[in-house]
């Protein structure tokens, strides 16, 4: 009986690395999954690497329509938007949506001074808001949260880089 | 003629002392089973390039100092198991920002736990060389079927932004005279365009790509996919000549890649791969895959900024 086991737990990886593999290319093909994930070999494969060739960005929308980004990283939001540049399913967006409406923001509206460039490559002074300081900050009423994922398309005959938004979704709060 | 002779006797110098060398490595590996010394390699992967798991880690590393001082325990399947349980999870929970080499250490893992726990001595040595041959064959495999069904891999459109994007490719733009700032320019617009604070101006951005780049990226394209691809084929073969064909190439592929792009933990899994299923037939050629391990650390040093 032993021998039997120890015969057949020669093919007990080779079994599930295939497994594995084919549930990587139907996620690829269903979910576009990145090819750099997902345990089937495919890094240095195609220009679909999260932190590069994809983008998700966050909008956080008050009463008057507008929408301002939320640059937030931490409390889980960072994690949440890299599992869906890895793999952009309906789910993975949900999910994000949710977390970031389960959180209370709170906005700036002092600017401070920077340098950026010009198209030119010229340095010119710029403001940015300010890092959030809780102190004289202001809570948030938000109606609704929105997403944007989407990928960074390279034009091989024309040289260019161009974004293209792919999904757009909206909670209301 | 004396300086020829000086020559011919210098050479043979060398050669019996390389020959030193290799009997001295080969004799004292010979001290440890094939299944302890695969296995304290394996920590030694663990250890020096590890799972983002810090626990994990301080865990290996007490297993590593634990089996050297009590050898035996390299070689217990109930660790083995632990171990393979442990990273089996990490990978299970963090699946989307696990790199896929993880996966595939952790399958490593899992067959050293069975190669421990069988009590067979040929089971014990196949199921360690044959999955080590099958696991090397199917990374080949599956990034060849990745390459082949990615439009962005085959128009060489991959390897131009790759290499434009990822800092450890740098050096050969420089060695190519590609203009510096191109990288930046990319790399600039990248992330302006991840940034949602940021609009542009333009719907696209230009980049001043030349022709000789565009061969360049072509010339890595082509060159990566057919070694994976003849690698792939020759491990079908079984003839002496193809497998020393096959390892020969390997070891090609090997230092040609990761000495570009330095994931190290990869290249030495793949070291021990097939260092696990070439020792039993070629003791002598398996030693090159030990020695690439130690020129793939030498790979890691800042030798590329000499370039910049």
């Amino acid at each position: 009986m032993r021998k039997k086991v120890e015969r057949g737990l020669i093919y007990v990886i080779p079994v599930i690395a295939i497994a594995i593999l084919g549930n990587q290319l139907l996620r690829q093909h269903f979910y576009d999954l990145s090819t750099w994930k997902g345990g089937g070999m495919g890094m240095f494969a195609a220009w679909d690497r999260p932190s590069r060739a994809r983008f998700i960005h966050v909008f956080g929308v008050d009463r008057s329509g507008e929408s301002l980004p939320i640059l937030e990283t931490g409390r889980g939001i960072s994690e949440l938007k890299y599992r869906v540049t890895t793999e952009p399913s309906d789910k993975n967006i949900a999910v994000l949506l949710r977390h970031v409406s389960s959180l209370r923001w709170r906005y700036s509206e002092d600017l401070q001074p920077l340098y950026a460039q010009n198209e030119k490559g010229d340095k010119v002074l710029s403001r940015e808001v300010k890092k959030l300081n809780f102190q004289g900050t202001l809570l948030a009423e938000l109606v609704a949260v929105r997403v944007e994922y989407g990928e960074i398309r390279y034009d091989r005959a024309l040289n260019t880089l161009r974004p293209v938004v792919i999904k757009e979704s909206q909670r209301e709060l | 003629m004396n300086s020829n002779a000086e020559k011919t006797s210098l050479l043979k110098k060398i050669l019996s002392i390389v020959d030193d060398v290799v009997e001295t490595c080969h004799s004292t590996i010979a001290r440890w089973t094939p299944y302890e010394f695969v296995s304290l390699l394996t920590l030694l992967l663990l250890v020096f390039y590890p799972y983002s798991h810090q626990e994990f880690t301080r865990v290996i590393q007490l297993f590593l100092v634990a089996g050297l001082l009590y050898r035996p325990l390299l070689s217990s399947s109930l660790a083995w198991f632990a171990v393979a349980a442990l990273a089996s999870v990490i990978v299970a929970k963090h699946w989307h920002p696990v790199a896929n080499h993880k996966f595939l250490t952790t399958y490593w893992l899992w067959v050293l736990a069975f190669a421990h726990w069988a009590n067979d001595t040929g089971y014990k040595k196949q199921i360690l060389v044959f999955n080590a041959r099958f696991l090397v064959m199917f990374t080949m495999l599956g990034a060849c079927i990745q390459k082949l069904l990615s439009p962005t891999y085959m128009d060489g459109s991959f390897f131009e932004m790759a290499l434009l994007t990822e800092s450890y490719f740098q050096f050969l733009l420089a060695i190519a005279g590609v203009d510096p700032h191109l990288p930046l320019l990319t790399n600039q617009t990248i992330s302006a365009i991840q940034n949602p604070a940021v609009t542009l101006s333009v719907a696209s951005v230009v980049l001043p790509v030349g022709a000789l780049y565009s061969a360049l990226a072509m010339a890595v394209t082509v060159w990566n996919l057919a070694i994976q691809f003849v690698l792939e084929l020759l491990g079908f073969f079984n003839q002496r000549k193809a497998q020393i064909v096959f390892h020969l190439l390997m070891l090609a592929f090997i230092h040609s890649t990761y000495i570009a792009a330095p994931f190290i933990g990869f290249g030495w899994l793949i070291c021990i791969l097939c260092y696990t299923f070439s020792a039993p037939s070629y003791p002598r050629l398996s030693l090159a895959y030990l020695v690439s391990m130690l020129a793939l650390v030498a790979y890691e040093s800042p030798w590329r900024d000499l370039f910049l």
